[in-house]
């Protein structure tokens, strides 16, 4: 068990050096910062001036170098855009904002998505079963921001319920957090559902009905014990897109998280910040991943003994 | 009879329309008696095991007619509460494959206790008592470290023994065993079989055992009844099924299983394959294959007629 957790951390580690040299690699193939940093009709010599004091004349390998040595003390530099602030700074004001839209969508996703999959299959066929099925067809194929500014216009202009955007307490995140959730509600109910029926059609759940267990002991301790698993395996990618999601869905509702950070940074090069939202991002994944593996083993005595 | 079934029909809808798998099947069991289920796949045997359950695969098959009566109650009519008060109390099945009986994710300790907790409640220190006494009845050695133990660290034969103390965990009047043996190796077999021999001996319980083994109905059985497409073509006791079949298809099945005592050399086979049960013949479903079959066979179901004490075939012409 210890072993396999260190394997995986190791591993962990690899892909966020990986991670890295991609971020170092993508931004600086946007181009240079220097352009929106200075006017139109700056000379050739205050370009040069201010590529000289930035660094951003040294060759590339050492520009990573020294990207990567400072990152590893969490050091991003200076932003561009928000003079005056490091890039960690930025983003560690406006991640938790993020985190706390991030979780409730998570939250909303799993308490929908469960027992939706589980009720799904048990009574596969019947109207129960074609209206999830229906429902989950239709929330994987809208796409986030669209169904927020629809909800906007339902929720926020059209009934008045709730605002229509900007940061505040749980009303002013329910619209956003449904928009984000909608997609994974989609995807985690149809894996749960598969999951369920080829649990359900197993021996040792006829075994469980044979003793005279209650149907809800047979459902979900008995079948979904085992089902967990797959639902399971897609809560790292369900981490992670809850938070690559929350990029679109923070813009479109004046959320100021790391999301909607992200895009001004890109807006304005800010090439510091952008590279601290993508390795807070890329560690975030990471971190989910190494986790769902441990609780895979712990769901699983299987992997914990193989 | 601690088991009386008469003319028991299931029904199954499905894309090819409505088949009948168990089709007016009749039978009863005594206290400590072992009825053999004999029949080739698909002959209705594991359903109508199934189907005493009354855990018949929903919503595709249900019973249609006839009457289920075990210990003098009619568990037709059972609501699905009492039904589920009755399984693993006064009737329970131990399943064909031990590798997929058990729950992967559940101890075995939890397994076996949640099996007595259903029927006896108690406080888990009780039960634990119980469950390795039960482990320990069932011949498993160490029986306190198997408790812990997952389903994956024990053997076959073991994890057979661990499926055996949970269907027996209630002292159930009947039990099912739907080919309990046929996925262990041959001298597990035998001493699975000898275990429930002696359990039979011990606790006076009825077995209906479901095989295709005529060495296991040899070993095992006081009476046999052979299904063929859903239904029962020949019951009769196992001495009188081995020595003096009354059913064509009954003597070609005990024809084709190989003996130490004759010479060597190609087993008899059945001619033909058996029937799909949506495209059943009208007359006698063995008709096609039978040697003896004639006009009337190939047009008119036959009727049940005992053909000595305690025997009987549905047959037009048995051989007596």
């Amino acid at each position: 068990m210890t072993r396999f957790a260190l394997l995986r951390l190791v591993q962990s580690l690899v892909s966020l050096f990986a991670i890295t040299v991609i971020v170092f690699g993508l931004s600086h193939a946007t181009g240079s910062p220097i352009d929106t940093m200075l006017p139109d009709d700056a000379t050739t010599e205050q370009i040069a001036a201010l590529s000289r004091n930035l660094g951003l004349d040294e060759p590339l390998w050492r520009q990573y170098l020294v990207f990567l040595g400072n990152a590893l003390q969490g050091d991003f530099g200076m932003s561009l855009k928000w003079r005056g602030q490091s890039a960690m700074g930025v983003v560690l004001d406006r991640l938790p904002a993020t985190l706390r839209l991030g979780g409730l969508a998570l939250l909303i996703s799993i308490a929908v998505a469960i027992p939706a999959g589980v009720v799904s299959a048990v009574r596969r066929g019947t109207w129960a079963d074609h209206l999830v099925r229906g429902f989950a067809l239709f929330g994987q194929s809208i796409p986030a921001f669209w169904l927020g500014i629809v909800l906007i216009w339902i929720f926020a202009v059209g009934l008045g319920w709730l605002p229509t955007s900007g940061h505040g307490g749980l009303a002013h995140m329910i619209l956003p957090a449904i928009s984000i959730a909608a997609f994974q509600i989609a995807a985690l109910t149809r894996l749960t559902r598969s999951a369920m029926l080829e649990v359900l059609d197993t021996e040792y759940v006829k075994l469980a009905r044979i003793k005279g267990a209650s149907e809800t002991a047979v459902v979900w301790r008995h079948a979904f014990a085992n089902a967990a698993i797959v639902p399971l395996t897609y809560f790292g990618v369900l981490a992670g897109s809850v938070l690559t999601g929350s990029i679109v869905v923070e813009t479109v509702f004046g959320w100021p998280g790391a999301g909607w950070l992200a895009i001004e940074a890109i807006r304005a090069r800010d090439f510091p910040v952008i590279q601290a939202v993508v390795m807070f991002f890329a560690l975030a994944f990471l971190l989910a991943n190494v986790l769902v593996d441990l609780l895979y083993a712990w769901v699983d005595p299987r992997v914990r003994h193989g | 009879m601690v088991l009386d079934v008469s003319n028991l029909s299931v029904q199954i809808r499905g894309k090819a329309g409505v088949i009948h798998p168990v089709d007016d099947v009749s039978f009863s069991l005594r206290p400590g008696e072992t009825l053999g289920l004999v029949g080739e796949s698909g002959s209705g045997k594991s359903m109508t095991g199934l189907a005493l359950m009354r855990l018949l695969p929903q919503p595709a098959a249900r019973i249609t007619q006839g009457r289920i009566t075990l210990a003098g109650q009619d568990i037709l009519a059972f609501s699905d509460r009492q039904m589920r008060s009755v399984r693993g109390r006064d009737i329970s099945m131990i399943l064909q494959d031990p590798q997929t009986s058990l729950n992967p994710v559940w101890r075995i300790g939890a397994q076996v206790i949640e099996a007595l907790r259903l029927h006896a409640p108690g406080p888990s220190t009780a039960l634990r008592v119980r469950a390795v006494e039960l482990l320990r009845w069932l011949g498993i050695p160490a029986p306190e470290a198997r408790m812990r133990a997952f389903p994956h660290e024990l053997s076959g034969g073991m994890r057979q023994r661990v499926v055996g103390a949970i269907a027996l965990s209630s002292a159930p009047k009947v039990l099912i065993a739907d080919e309990p043996t046929t996925a262990l190796d041959v001298t597990i077999q035998a001493q699975f079989l000898r275990l429930l021999r002696d359990i039979q001996a011990e606790t006076g319980l009825s077995i209906l055992f479901i095989t295709h083994d005529f060495g296991v109905v040899a070993r095992l059985c006081h009476r046999v009844m052979v299904m063929y497409a859903g239904r029962v073509v020949e019951t009769g006791p196992v001495r009188r099924i081995f020595s003096a079949p009354a059913h064509p298809y009954t003597r070609a099945l005990v024809a084709s299983v190989p003996r130490l005592d004759t010479p060597e050399g190609r087993l008899p086979a059945i001619p033909g394959q058996p029937p799909a049960l949506w495209s059943l013949p009208s007359g006698c479903a063995f008709a096609p294959r039978c040697p003896l079959a004639d006009a009337r066979c190939h047009l008119k179901a036959p009727p049940t007629v005992v053909t000595a004490p305690g025997q009987s075939a549905a047959c037009w012409r048995p051989v007596a």
